[in-house]
């Protein structure tokens, strides 16, 4: 614009502004995005467990039927604490030290093998959090349960999940959608008879 | 110097520096300004490559065996002993997950009646601190349970007097395990120590009322209560308990009286000055004669009061 000593340095600038800006938002669209908190999340967990055989109720395509086994059976402090937990091994062995399954082969079923493995050698197994938020969130479960949803208004129809998916984004938005809204007709009696609303104050959940 | 007369103002030139000193030297690498435009951009971006982390995918890893009491999320208390100068008062320790994270007096303990001091409240840092030991250590390396095991029992076999020091306050689990060793270490001593404790209270206290161990007074008992250069409420080493029936004793009685009344004679201001109903500024060297002027005031001598 001025002299060809000025025009250069400003290319040069121009040219380190515009690639840090495209390095900028490339790392931010990694680190702000990750797919562990994104809708259809399905991972590989350590051990096959299928919630469409244990805890759905229909016909599977293999022919084999449904349990329906309660999803508070398992996973029960759902009612009692923030965290759901994945149940204990020994949970698993209340039924597997019994049904020990048939593999593939005819031999015993290699992810039931699993169960016994991880109760001989004390190692729990380590499952991969599918419906996972942000570190700076606080999700109560036993608030929710207690004021009457259903486990499949946020996670889904898991009962017909072979492999767990997250379903919903259960990103803030999202929650919100629910929690500015009055009491429906699930809310429990406990909640209705107290009049008590969902809360959209920061530091119900952001404590 | 030269002289020049401009606007009938008299100016005065100094010798101009010369343009270079004699061993002046050309300054080899960055300039100023560059080498500051670096080291922001590099640190503009080592903040953001070490700030920004991708959340990594997290795992669930409940227990093999489910426990009855241990539960996720759930607070458990434990009840546990914190000895502090000497004495050993009762804690509540809130573990959420296995983890200790808060101190509560036990309120059943007959010494602190679920109170706490600071270095209570402060000692839940103390399992968290980074530099404590974390496994045996033979001097600054790392070693095993078994090795140091050996060392120390090699040791104790081949020497002629053990000395064994441990803190004031040693309970029935310990003192047992002290029986024990003296069977197998050769003639064994038991040093108790504290580096901050009452011993000196303790003796007097022994020599003036008699009994053993240190006394424990209650002011919600007296009628008066009267502190010498004693920060009975701030600094004391009791005074967790002093502040406790302080607090205690200053509420109503059932009649509208309050049941101590707070003294204070002391130099600068301290936390008893500042809540006694009266206090005395006193230098540090008149406490003596202070003292001894109210021995022989109580004695009949009114008198010493006025000039001590």
């Amino acid at each position: 614009m001025f002299n060809k000593a000025f025009d250069r340095r400003i290319h040069i600038f121009l040219g380190c502004f515009m690639a840090s800006a495209t390095i900028g938002v490339a790392f931010g669209l990694y680190a702000l995005w990750p797919p562990n908190l994104e809708t259809g999340f399905e991972p590989q967990q350590p051990i096959e467990f299928s919630h469409a055989l244990h805890a759905g109720v229909d016909r599977l395509a293999d022919g084999r039927q449904g349990m329906g086994i309660p999803c508070l059976y398992c996973h029960s402090e759902a009612t009692k604490g923030p965290h759901a937990t994945v149940p204990p091994v020994d949970t698993c062995f209340k039924c597997h030290s019994q049904v020990e399954g048939k593999g593939p082969d005819g031999g015993p079923h290699p992810e039931i093998a699993k169960i016994f493995d991880a109760m001989e050698s004390k190692k729990p197994i380590e499952w991969v959090k599918v419906n996972d938020v942000a570190d700076f969130v606080y999700f109560d479960h036993s608030q929710h349960l207690l004021a009457g949803m259903d486990c499949t208004e946020c996670h889904g129809d898991v009962q017909n999940m072979h492999r767990v998916k997250r379903d919903a984004s259960l990103k803030m938005k999202w929650c919100l959608d629910c929690h500015t809204q009055a009491p429906t007709e699930h809310t429990s009696e406990l909640y209705a008879r107290q009049n008590l609303r969902s809360a959209i104050h920061c530091s119900a959940c952001h404590r | 110097m030269s002289e020049t007369k401009k606007h009938g103002i008299q100016m005065q030139h100094w010798n101009p520096l010369p343009a270079k000193a004699e061993n002046f030297e050309e300054p080899s690498g960055l300039s100023r300004k560059e080498s500051l435009k670096f080291m922001g951009a590099s640190s503009a971006l080592a903040l953001g490559l070490s700030g920004c982390k991708r959340k990594p995918v997290r795992k669930i890893v409940s227990a093999t065996e489910s426990s009855e009491v241990q539960k996720p999320g759930k607070a458990l208390y434990y009840s546990s002993t914190y000895t502090e100068y000497g004495v050993p008062y009762g804690i509540m320790v809130k573990a959420v997950d296995g983890r200790p994270v808060k101190i509560e007096g036990n309120p059943e303990h007959p010494l602190n009646k679920g109170k706490t001091t600071l270095q209570m409240q402060a000692g839940v840092l103390s399992l968290y601190d980074p530099e404590r030991l974390q496994k045996p250590m033979k001097g600054n390396t790392e070693a095993k349970w078994a090795s140091v095991d050996a060392d120390v029992a090699a040791k104790l076999k081949s020497s002629k007097r053990t000395v064994i020091v441990t803190g004031v306050n040693v309970g029935p689990s310990a003192k047992a395990l002290l029986k024990e060793l003296s069977r197998v270490a050769p003639n064994l001593t038991h040093v108790s120590y504290d580096p901050l404790q009452n011993s000196e209270a303790a003796n007097l206290q022994t020599k003036l009322f008699g009994g053993e161990g240190e006394k424990v007074y209650l002011p919600s008992k007296a009628k008066v209560v009267f502190s010498v250069d004693a920060d009975l409420l701030g600094s004391d080493l009791r005074s967790l308990e002093w502040t406790r029936d302080y607090a205690e004793s200053r509420g109503e009685s059932g009649d509208g009286k309050l049941n101590a009344r707070w003294y204070c004679a002391e130099s600068g201001m301290t936390l008893t000055g500042i809540n006694a109903d009266h206090r005395l500024a006193q230098k540090p060297s008149n406490m003596f004669s202070l003292l001894r002027a109210i021995r022989l005031a109580i004695k009949g001598q009114k008198a010493a009061l006025t000039d001590y």
